[in-house]
């Protein structure tokens, strides 16, 4: 460490950052004990915890070396880069699927059918539709962006 | 790595414990131009701004149930003083407010998704930071960050799966909902009270103009910062931040546009993947349900005529209709939403009795409340109470037909509550008895 990592203080930060953090964990806390003696609690805690961990351990990480896979896409000199127009459509479509993935894998087909009298079949061929136009979207701005560029 | 193989193993082991593992904890290997204090802080200002909305919005549909009523009212009783902020009833005016309350909640919720990955891409290498702890101020701080951090992800996705009927954490929506959004609220304001400064300060250090003016080609890392979010080793930008901006903004805009007909009628059909966007036909019976007769153990032969409405009052007076007995009494329509606490919503033309017409009939007319019950069998809503508010306001009606014809069996035949800015599980459904209570 080169200077600014230790201090010389017990705590290592200011009164109001203690104070600011001790109302977060009173309040946190209050609401466990609120719980204590539910047997949801447990199952709550698995999702919080899991929802953490799934995206910082394993969503994000994986997204980055997806990224990083594409690279080679990037603009070089006397060429225009195809980067940018794969991983756009590729994020929002990847957004959608995820966002909206209980319908599009038909995972709860049944409850909505009890529920809403509906089937759950027309999402996954909208999803791939949707998909399909926003790559022909940016397929066509390469197009433009190709016949602009100087020779 | 530096370490050279002739050092001594003791020289190898303190390079462990001060450089870290390697990998993520080498903060050479985060390779982004564009991470820095100050486009953290942008996506920051943004959810310091829609945040607060969430939390108000979704406090509001807590207080919409009147939970003080007890029994099916309140989902979470156990909620103590989390409770304790609704000293007052549940508003019956303007009509579209629970509407309005519920869709902001809802579609802001799933536009601010890209916002909230954003920021937590943002800062990943803090995660990751070495040593991991280096004060006890530093350790509380971090433990609060997993509470923003997992209540966040965990309103999200609960949320965002309720709204598709994916109850796969098999735990009460409304358990988990309610408890981890106070869980959220005091991490979220401890989080603002310690990074206000340095967003405003952040945001201070760039001009947003400059920044959306700057292409790729001169997009540069920010300046290295106390907070080491800007890479020491950044490579070369593939994108400006200009165009990042516009990714994140054009994907809570794509969320949004393919989500907000499930709250506007005449958009219905642009919600493409959201369950409600789907339509029914074109009857005055084809609007959204979201209880079948099926489901819930309706007999529809006792929704025949055999059916009859039992009032009763807070006295003990109890007076039987038939359904030909409403149909006599004075009739009254109006145009009323029903607004899901899932955050879709359908207005409708809803013709039927005043609430407080039958009230007076039993002498309830200044009740405290009525018990409303179903001729369900089971479901979490078979029974539910009004306030006496609800009662007397001239829009709540035991509603009969809608859009001028008789309801249907799915939604509610032979007579169902329609109680203005009300949720829409407080609309009970073949209705069978009401129950007023208290008052003189």
């Amino acid at each position: 460490m080169s200077g600014g990592g230790r201090r010389p203080r017990l705590y290592g930060a200011s009164a109001w950052h203690l104070l600011a953090l001790l109302g977060c964990f009173a309040l946190t806390g209050y609401a466990v004990s609120r719980l204590r003696d539910d047997p949801a609690l447990l199952r709550i805690t698995l999702w919080f915890v899991g929802a953490a961990v799934v995206w910082d351990l394993v969503a994000g990480p994986l997204i980055a070396l997806v990224d990083r896979l594409l690279l080679p896409l990037r603009s070089r000199p006397r060429r225009v880069g195809l980067l940018n127009h794969v991983r756009v459509p590729a994020l929002l479509s990847g957004l959608l699927l995820v966002v909206w993935a209980p319908v599009i894998f038909q995972r709860s087909e049944q409850t909505f059918r009890l529920k809403a009298g509906l089937d759950q079949d027309p999402y996954l061929e909208r999803w791939l539709v949707i998909t399909a136009v926003l790559f022909a979207m940016s397929a066509a701005a390469y197009a433009v962006r190709l016949r602009r560029a100087p020779h | 790595m530096t370490v050279a193989g002739s050092a001594p193993p003791s020289g190898r082991m303190r390079s462990l414990v001060e450089r870290g593992p390697g990998g993520p904890t080498d903060p050479r290997s985060w390779r982004s131009p564009l991470r820095g204090p100050w486009l953290t802080s942008i996506f920051a200002v943004v959810l310091l701004v829609g945040l607060p909305v969430l939390i108000v919005t979704g406090l509001l549909s807590y207080a919409a149930y009147d939970p003080a009523l007890g029994g099916s009212n309140d989902q979470t009783p156990g909620a103590g003083l989390l409770a304790s902020y609704i000293w007052f009833d549940w508003f019956t005016s303007p009509s579209w407010l629970y509407r309005v309350n519920q869709g902001t909640h809802v579609l802001l919720g799933i536009a601010l998704i890209p916002l909230v990955l954003a920021k937590l891409w943002s800062v990943a290498p803090k995660l990751f930071e070495w040593p991991p702890v280096h004060s006890v101020a530093q350790a509380l701080e971090r433990i609060s960050l997993l509470l923003l951090v997992g209540s966040i992800l965990f309103l999200l996705v609960t949320g965002v799966m309720n709204i598709q009927y994916d109850y796969a954490w098999k735990f009460s929506f409304y358990t988990g909902h309610f408890y981890a959004a106070w869980v959220f609220i005091g991490a979220f304001a401890a989080h603002v009270a310690l990074k206000l400064p340095t967003m405003i300060r952040s945001l201070r250090g760039r001009s947003l103009r400059e920044e959306l003016r700057t292409s790729t080609a001169d997009t540069v890392a920010e300046p290295m910062d106390p907070d080491h979010l800007v890479s020491p080793n950044p490579a070369e930008a593939t994108v400006s931040r200009r165009g990042a901006l516009a990714l994140v903004g054009g994907s809570s805009l794509t969320l949004l546009a393919l989500s907000i007909g499930q709250s506007i009628d005449p958009l219905r059909p642009t919600a493409l993947l959201s369950p409600r966007g789907r339509s029914y036909g074109d009857g005055p019976n084809d609007f959204q349900v979201n209880t079948t007769f099926g489901e819930i153990g309706v007999d529809p032969t006792e929704t025949e005529s055999s059916w009859r409405l039992r009032l009763e009052g807070p006295d003990g007076r109890s007076v039987t209709l038939r359904r030909e007995d409403l149909l006599a009494m004075a009739m009254v329509t109006e145009e009323l939403p029903i607004a899901c606490v899932e955050g879709w919503s359908t207005s409708q033309v809803w013709t039927g009795v005043r609430l407080r017409e039958l009230a007076e009939l039993v002498g309830g007319r200044e009740a405290d409340s009525v018990f409303v019950e179903s001729l369900q069998r089971g479901g979490a809503f078979s029974t539910m109470s009004l306030t006496g508010k609800q009662i007397r306001a001239a829009k709540t009606l035991l509603a009969l037909k809608v859009n001028g014809v008789d309801l249907s069996l799915d939604h509610g035949f032979p007579a169902r509550m329609i109680i203005p800015a009300a949720p829409g599980v407080r609309n009970t459904k073949w209705v069978q008895k009401l129950t007023f209570r208290g008052g003189s």
